[in-house]
């Protein structure tokens, strides 16, 4: 009994700082922006945004003070997945009967043999639809991504005109090779070695994987991603998911190091 | 023995990647059109102090003395808890075999690497000092700054949990590093870090080490966690192969 008042007590301060600051930000505490009722209110109490920036060169600029956060999606080709805002728009998946079997198996089990519970990369395009933020830094030659999440790995996709190499490694990232398109990053990434899923729900892509994404900055707050998955390893044809991701001022990245203390994956037994 | 094999075989395979071995290209440091050293490129610990035991890379005439509280935590670090071993970052000023490179916009500076968990640590060169409270973490809190042609990176807010070598010397929260980055010629980068952790030892020590450049060479993609097999076959106290 005492030692529930304390505690009331103790949290207190921090309850009443928390409201505070949802009043002015409400969506200050939610990390990716699943529900559109929050990112309205969010917006209502910001500046407006601008338009895309554009670095001296004329290239779109994805960088500034600040960091991306992309809107969560947990199956990158549904509207809603286990209640919650997923990616922007619902897509048919034309799954091949053996990569259907895969998924469905994924789903029934949990996840419990995703790859980012045991702190692997996630890899890509799931990097664009995870509740971390990262960064793009740009240089004539490159863009690199820094990612928070996962073992707080980075990623090169080179824009330097190179092309892919004859026989790649297979990577978790691939092999990614980049130019712009106008205002569009186009990034091509084969070289894939068949472990990464392509989201939580548990999508698969094997080694045959032809990646193509394109991030377009709309304004000065929004990254407008889409990738196109090329898979005949396990899709009967090209298909196409798109997330939202958004533009956090003064936001920096902290380190997160997913392998420090997991004590997850044990407890996932797909039951 | 064992040991040997395992570092052998890491080396040989970060390696790997490059073509093989060339005379390092000749000549001083490229400048960048600010007239500044450049240091971008891809680097190689040099020294195996900075894998094996850093008393090895100790500035003349200095000294690694621990407290009693230091000796007691170095003497119960067994091979198998060396976070190195287990998938962990390495912190500062330790690297492993590793190339790593350097990449640079206006304030900041990130450090890329291929082991290290294939993570990166970023320096912040906007003036800013160190927060009154910093989170404890892998990297620490980095603020540098340059003098004349050499970056010095000031950082305090360490976790206390990776050691500086395989011999398992430690530190306390209470670490603060200074790194000092030069690249002495086209195909050397040299690094002077002072340690200095009241919590372990008695005073501060500072080690010097080189890295090398690795010319026309890209990072690999090295998942440490991906197929981690050796901690079960280490046994023992933390030590030298």
């Amino acid at each position: 009994m005492w030692q529930g008042i304390a505690l009331l007590v103790l949290t207190l301060p921090t309850l009443l700082a928390q409201q505070q600051q949802l009043a002015k930000d409400p969506g200050a505490f939610d990390p990716g922006a699943p529900d559109p009722a929050v990112t309205e209110r969010r917006r209502a109490t910001q500046s407006p945004a601008a338009p895309t920036p554009h670095l001296p060169d004329g290239r779109p600029d994805f960088g500034g003070k600040g960091a991306w956060f992309p809107g969560f999606a947990g199956n990158i080709a549904e509207l809603k997945w286990k209640g919650v805002k997923s990616a922007d728009k619902q897509v048919e998946v034309p799954f091949l009967p053996e990569s259907l079997s895969v998924f469905n198996y994924r789903v029934e089990t949990i996840g419990k043999d995703d790859p980012e519970a045991r702190c692997l990369p996630v890899g890509v395009p799931r990097y664009m639809f995870d509740p971390y933020a990262f960064q793009m830094l740009q240089f004539p030659d490159k863009v690199v991504f820094l990612f928070e999440g996962d073992n707080y790995p980075w990623r090169i996709v080179w824009t330097d005109g190179r092309k892919h190499p004859k026989d790649v490694n297979p990577t978790w990232m691939g092999d990614a090779t980049g130019h712009y398109e106008g205002d569009t990053l186009v990034v091509d990434v084969v070289g894939f070695n068949g472990q990464s899923w392509l989201d939580q729900a548990g999508h698969e892509q094997t080694t045959r994987a032809h990646i193509v994404e394109r991030y377009t900055r709309t304004d000065s707050r929004t990254l407008k991603y889409e990738v196109t998955i090329d898979d005949p390893g396990a899709y009967s044809k090209p298909w196409v998911a798109t997330n939202t991701v958004y533009w956090r001022p003064g936001l920096e990245l902290a380190e997160y190091v997913c392998n420090e203390n997991e004590k997850s994956s044990v407890h996932m037994i797909g039951k | 023995m064992m040991r040997s094999a395992v570092l052998s075989s890491l080396i040989a395979f970060a390696a790997s990647a490059q073509p093989p071995a060339a005379t390092p290209p000749p000549g001083p440091a490229p400048r960048l059109a600010s007239g500044r050293v450049d240091f971008s490129g891809v680097w190689r610990p040099g020294d195996i102090f900075l894998i094996e035991d850093i008393s090895l890379g100790l500035k003349k005439g200095d000294s690694i003395e621990l407290t009693p509280a230091g000796e007691a935590v170095m003497k119960r670090h067994q091979s198998k808890d060396d976070p190195e071993t287990n998938c962990l970052p390495t912190g500062v000023p330790r690297h492993a075999p590793y190339p790593w490179k350097i990449v640079e916009t206006p304030d900041y500076i990130y450090f890329l690497f291929e082991g290290n968990i294939h993570s990166y640590r970023q320096i912040f060169m906007d003036g800013r000092k160190h927060p009154a409270d910093p989170n404890p973490t892998w990297y620490g809190h980095s603020v540098g700054h340059w003098e004349k042609d050499t970056l010095v990176i000031d950082t305090v807010g360490y976790n206390d949990l990776f050691w500086f070598d395989f011999v398992g010397h430690p530190h306390t929260e209470q670490l603060h590093t200074v790194e000092r980055y030069t690249r002495s010629s086209r195909s050397t980068l040299t690094e002077e870090v002072t340690i200095d952790d009241p919590g372990t030892y008695k005073h501060p020590f500072t080690v010097v080490a080189s890295h090398r450049l690795l010319p026309g060479d890209e990072l690999m993609e090295y998942i440490c966690q991906e197929n981690n097999r050796d901690v079960r076959h280490l046994v023992g106290p933390a030590g030298r192969p």
